[in-house]
């Protein structure tokens, strides 16, 4: 199920500034490529958490792209991500992108719990890279600021609170569906709800 | 229970990314790929660097050095970060994860038998030649056989 109704079609990088953290040069300069080639102009590249701090303390930055493994003498990703998300300052919200080498469902779950928006595994793709920015179009999910974690919701299929346990927002719904409120549909209206047809008149 | 702040954020990326000149995602696709085309040779000339780092890092494998094995899967990361920079290293790309499950399942522990590393290292030579699909179908199978003899063993 794609995460985004209708992914955008046109669309314009050339005014978004990106802060790309990855250490090793040669993936940097793979990268940058494919973000020129999407039209993007304004490009930091850092090889350190350090470096980025710094670009982020005077620059304003609208995307931010970092690998989940960082240098020998460097924490990884995952910790920049947290520290970013727990900094109170305004840009401790921007949206980020994380590439991942070797993916074990631990490590996926780690990304996800440091408040990444989304996931690249790696080799990266030009068209999955590009498609995970221009998803960031259409984001709609508000970040969760809590005491063990901050960034995007993480609960993006509206499923409802589980079976037993009482929903915390106000929005979530019940699991009961209730009484009715209407006569029944007949299975044809059913249908016409799911599967529209032409019909001739 | 803790506190929960919900904060409805509108990104400046999204409202750049709809405002001003807009290219379509075909013609921004083709010209991202032109691009990655024309650097290959740095890129290929990168995989041979991660090449020399994984010989040193199974130097340090032979003397018994776990060290070895985080350099290894260090430097074998960033071989598959690498294998997006060419479409026909897809499947180097495939054998440098097979690597890292390798190297990954040893849990820090210098393996006794270093043979199933050493034969992936070559793999990952063979795969970034311009050898055919067929034979790189066959190298990958080898690899897979390897890592599930290699499975088979540690439940033994």
């Amino acid at each position: 199920m794609p995460l985004v109704a209708k992914p955008l079609a046109k669309f314009n990088l050339s005014q978004s500034v990106i802060l790309l953290l990855e250490h090793s040069r040669a993936e940097q300069d793979l990268y940058g490529q494919m973000l020129f080639g999407f039209g993007g102009k304004q490009l930091h590249r850092c090889q350190t958490r350090e470096e980025a701090k710094l670009v982020l303390a005077g620059n304003q930055v609208d995307l931010i792209i970092v690998d989940a493994q960082l240098g020998p003498d460097d924490e990884d990703g995952y910790t920049f991500v947290r520290e970013l998300r727990r900094s109170g300052a305004g840009f401790a919200f921007l949206p980020v992108v994380m590439i991942t080498g070797h993916t074990p469902s631990s490590q996926i779950t780690f990304a996800r719990d440091s408040g990444v928006h989304f996931v690249v595994r790696k080799p990266v793709s030009p068209g999955v890279l590009l498609e995970r920015i221009l998803w960031i179009a259409q984001e709609a999910r508000p970040i969760i600021e809590c005491e063990t974690y901050v960034g995007p919701d993480r609960r993006f299929q509206r499923l409802g609170p589980p079976k037993g346990i009482e929903g915390r927002r106000a929005d979530d719904m019940d699991m009961e569906v209730g009484e009715p409120e209407g006569p029944d549909l007949h299975q044809d209206e059913i249908d016409q709800l799911l599967q529209p047809k032409r019909v001739a008149l | 229970m803790s506190e929960v702040k919900v904060h409805k954020v509108q990104y400046r990326l999204a409202r750049q990314l709809k405002s001003g000149a807009m290219i379509s995602t075909a013609t921004a696709l083709g010209v991202a790929k032109d691009r990655v085309k024309k650097i290959e040779p740095k890129v290929l000339a990168a995989i041979e660097e991660e090449f020399a780092r994984q010989d040193a890092a199974f130097a340090d494998l032979k003397q018994g050095e776990a060290i070895g094995l985080i350099r290894m899967y260090g430097s074998t990361n960033r071989l598959l970060g690498l294998a997006g920079g060419a479409h026909r290293l897809e499947n180097m790309g495939k054998a440098a994860l097979s690597l890292c499950d390798l190297l990954d399942a040893q849990n820090g522990v210098v393996p006794a038998d270093l043979r199933p590393i050493r034969v992936h290292l070559d793999a990952l030579r063979i795969l970034k030649t311009d050898l055919d699909e067929r034979d790189q179908a066959i190298v990958l199978a080898g690899l897979t056989k390897v890592r599930t003899h290699k499975a088979q063993q540690a439940s033994d």
